[in-house]
């Protein structure tokens, strides 16, 4: 029996979502293990498609790792601007079915169907909908998963895939949850895990068998919120925050940079398309932010990193005020190591209407280029970005750039 | 070190140390003060290598010696002490013991080599820079009219602080903006020249504010390389220069406007200031429409709503209108209490526009407008 106060909560997640719009756009690449991912020695898997992950390979692996596991995989760069533009096509569909749409990342969101299933009938049927859709309108897979919190939504997207859909009924939440393995439960790292096995804990079942006190005591107040993830209480909502809270662009550098002057380059070659991005949507961002791995190895794939941030009195769409800014920034954090990948975000967002005018000469040149950037838009729109470049354009482009994030600061 | 000193003596001298020592923490030893003493005098030192201040105390220094400790806990207690008089006194392994009356306290010093040093307080030369003698109170003014107008844009470092220059013998002037408003004091002053100019720093300026607080009699100010000194009796307050180069403020000064309006300063801050409690949090932005004999403040919210006011205000020119950061014109009309007159200049709605407050020539602030 569903209470009334029970939520239905969709989980929606496109099928490795890159590989797949690869697949789609060249027929070639179908049936075949394709990887999209920087193409240098040192980038990392992105997303893999179903027959490469076959072969053991993963998301966020080191591309050389990839290519010995798979030797005959196709390698992709990836086109960042054409997944963000499926992103929004599939969004587009999204928000068709439920007003609450939380969006995870370019290809995940949460969507709260309490309502909507009142109006659009069984959720499963709805479901069954929803993915026929997608398919239909992007010849994309979408599996989806559908319980009453968010945790278990997520854990059935992941067992339907892929092109897959399951339905966890809310008296079914408990069963469900009690074989699998604690790692389910987001936030339980290798760390966690370790020290649950030590309490004799594998499974979520297990998880439920220990007292609360227990656990509160081994994990902190976290065991406490571990203790409810396992009787399947997750409190969280659906946010519907569709609007990004920062727009960011990174790239691994295909060798480790130590030149200031190509950093300098990369900055600003991010600078500008996070303006473009900026001026597309309307907004303005105030924060500045830049990231910097070092070429350091710390082992394990990881590298040390390094943010940095301002703030500008204004908020600004200008390519050039952002690498100004990131320049700054720059300068501040003095990497005396090589970098092996540089970032920039610009968050703390604002809209775009209520323009401060300058004083000085320096201003009334950014007035200059804000219109010299609105004319760049306008033709770049009309004849692709080939068109018009700003010159000394830098011989790296960004590669597999980050897209927009969403709920995160 | 073993000296005994006036709380209220000692007490001035902290208090001057509390808006100079470093807050940020990179170096520990600048959250500390120096506390120097030889023969009868008590000298209190602090810096955060940006700005540094020295204070004279009298006190009676049986054994003379040299301590630091931390210079807000020192500030603290000192203040709370229920006492009339101190007795600061070092011990073994670094310990100061603070006595006040029947109270005790013992203060771990660190070791005072670490302290910077900040340049001795020797006169400055004719040749190595230049020195002048103004009234504390004019030097006052002149920092609270303009410092709230400099900019806080970390990319934009000559903006950080206050231009100080003579154009001509016997007159000085000073000059702050952040791009969006720019402030312009003037004064004439016998026997005073400062060529070429320089970018006094923010922070520097705060505290120069703090030690003129309600003095009387002239400061001197110097500049010696690349720092600046005020100096009162027993105080020295130092800054470093901001170096890079001004903005050449005399192009954005309009020098006529085309619409004046005549209005009381305290109607219009009261409505700028409930007017905008309605606008944008971010840009501030209210409307200023004109029509002879009235001035209305409006803004409009699509989120929260709308507000409008209107004042009597003495214009007969056509009716216009125009936007502005609330923020900028009421910065403006609140330095030195809101009272007496102030004229507003406007030209059109994407020029500067210039006001001045109770009809002194010697004082301009140009704000540029919003499109709204």
């Amino acid at each position: 029996m569903r209470s009334p106060s029970a939520r239905t909560i969709f989980h929606a997640d496109m099928d490795a979502f890159f590989a797949a719009v690869e697949q789609r756009d060249d027929p070639a690449l179908r049936g075949r293990p394709v990887i999209v991912g920087g193409r240098s020695a040192r980038g990392v898997v992105a997303a893999a498609s179903y027959e490469a992950r076959v072969f053991g390979i993963h998301s966020a692996m080191p591309t050389v790792h990839a290519r010995r596991l798979c030797p005959d995989a196709v390698f992709v760069a990836g086109d960042m601007r054409k997944y963000r533009r499926e992103s929004r096509r599939i969004f587009a569909i999204f928000d068709r079915y439920s007003p609450t749409v939380e969006a995870l990342s370019l290809d995940e969101a949460f969507l709260d169907m309490t309502g909507s299933t009142r109006l659009l009938g069984d959720p499963v049927a709805v479901a069954t909908r929803l993915r026929a859709e997608v398919r239909a309108e992007t010849g994309l897979a979408v599996s989806v998963g559908i319980a009453p919190v968010k945790m278990v939504a997520k854990i059935a997207s992941d067992l339907a895939k892929p092109d897959g859909l399951l339905a966890v009924a809310p008296d079914e939440v408990c069963a469900f949850l009690a074989p699998l393995p604690v790692g389910r439960i987001f936030g339980v790292g290798p760390v966690a895990r370790a020290r649950l096995t030590t309490l004799g804990i594998a499974t979520i079942g297990d998880l439920r068998t220990i007292p609360e006190a227990r656990l509160a005591a081994a994990l902190g107040v976290w065991g406490v919120e571990l203790a409810c993830l396992a009787r399947g209480e997750d409190a969280r909502a659906v946010a519907a925050d569709r609007e990004a809270k920062s727009y960011g662009e990174e790239q691994t550098f295909t060798r480790d940079v130590e030149s200031r002057e190509r950093l300098c380059e990369a900055i600003r070659a991010h600078a500008e398309a996070i303006a473009r991005r900026l001026r597309r949507d309307h907004v303005r961002g105030r924060r500045v932010t830049l990231k910097l791995k070092l070429a350091r190895a710390l082992g394990g794939g990881r590298y040390p990193l390094v943010t940095r941030a301002l703030t500008l009195p204004d908020a600004t769409d200008d390519g050039a005020a952002i690498a100004a800014a990131a320049r700054t920034l720059l300068v501040r954090a003095t990497p005396h190591d090589a970098i092996r990948l540089l970032g920039v975000a610009v968050s703390r967002l604002e809209s775009a209407a209520g323009e401060q005018m300058g004083l000085l000469a320096t201003d009334r040149d950014a007035a200059r280029r804000a219109r010299l950037n609105r004319a760049v838009d306008t033709i770049q729109a009309r004849y692709g970005d080939a068109a018009l470049r700003r010159g000394a354009a830098p011989a790296e482009r960004a590669g597999l750039s980050q897209g927009i994030k969403r709920g995160e600061d | 070190m073993d000296l005994w000193v006036e709380k209220s003596e000692f007490i001035q001298g902290l208090y001057l140390t509390q808006g100079v020592v470093e807050k940020r923490n990179t170096l520990p030893i600048l959250a500390n003060v120096l506390i120097e003493s030889t023969g009868n005098e008590i000298v209190l030192t602090a810096t955060d290598l940006e700005v540094g201040i020295r204070r004279t105390c009298k006190g009676k220094i049986s054994r003379s010696g040299t301590v630091t400790l931390n210079a807000r806990k020192l500030y603290e207690i000192v203040r709370e002490l229920p006492a009339d008089d101190l007795i600061l006194r070092s011990g073994e392994g670094g310990w100061v013991e603070v006595i006040g009356g029947k109270s005790r306290y013992r203060m771990v010093s660190m070791d005072p080599k670490e302290f910077p040093s900040i340049p001795a307080s020797t006169p400055v030369a004719k040749k190595a820079g230049v020195a002048m003698t103004l009234s504390a109170g004019v030097l006052a003014e002149m920092i609270e009219k303009t410092l709230f107008a400099v900019s806080s844009d970390e990319t934009r470092l000559s903006l950080g602080g206050v231009f100080i220059e003579s154009i001509e013998k016997n007159q000085i002037r000073m000059v702050a903006t952040d791009g969006h408003r720019l402030a312009f004091v003037e004064r004439q002053i016998a026997g005073i020249e400062l060529r070429p100019g320089v970018i006094l720093p923010r922070k520097g300026l705060v505290e120069a504010k703090r030690l003129l607080e309600g003095s009387e009699g002239d400061v001197t100010f110097s500049i010696a390389g690349n720092l600046a000194r005020v100096e009162r009796s027993g105080v020295e307050l130092f800054m470093r220069l901001i170096e890079g180069e001004f903005p050449d403020y005399r192009q954005v000064i309009p020098k006529e406007s085309k619409r004046r309006v005549r209005v009381d300063r305290e109607p219009l801050f009261g409505a700028l200031h409930r007017v905008a409690i309605l606008s944008s949090e971010r840009s501030r932005g209210v409307k200023l429409r004109l029509q002879p004999g009235t001035l209305e403040v409006v803004t409009t919210n699509p989120d929260i709503g709308e507000a409008m006011e209107e004042i009597e205000v003495d214009y007969t020119g056509d009716e216009f209108s125009i936007g502005f950061n609330a923020r900028y014109l009421l910065d403006v009309l609140g330095i030195a209490g809101v009272t007496g007159t102030v004229e507003i200049g406007l030209t059109d709605e994407v020029s500067p526009g210039i006001v001045r407050i109770d009809d002194d020539e010697g004082y301009s602030y140009v704000v540029m407008p919003m499109r709204l």
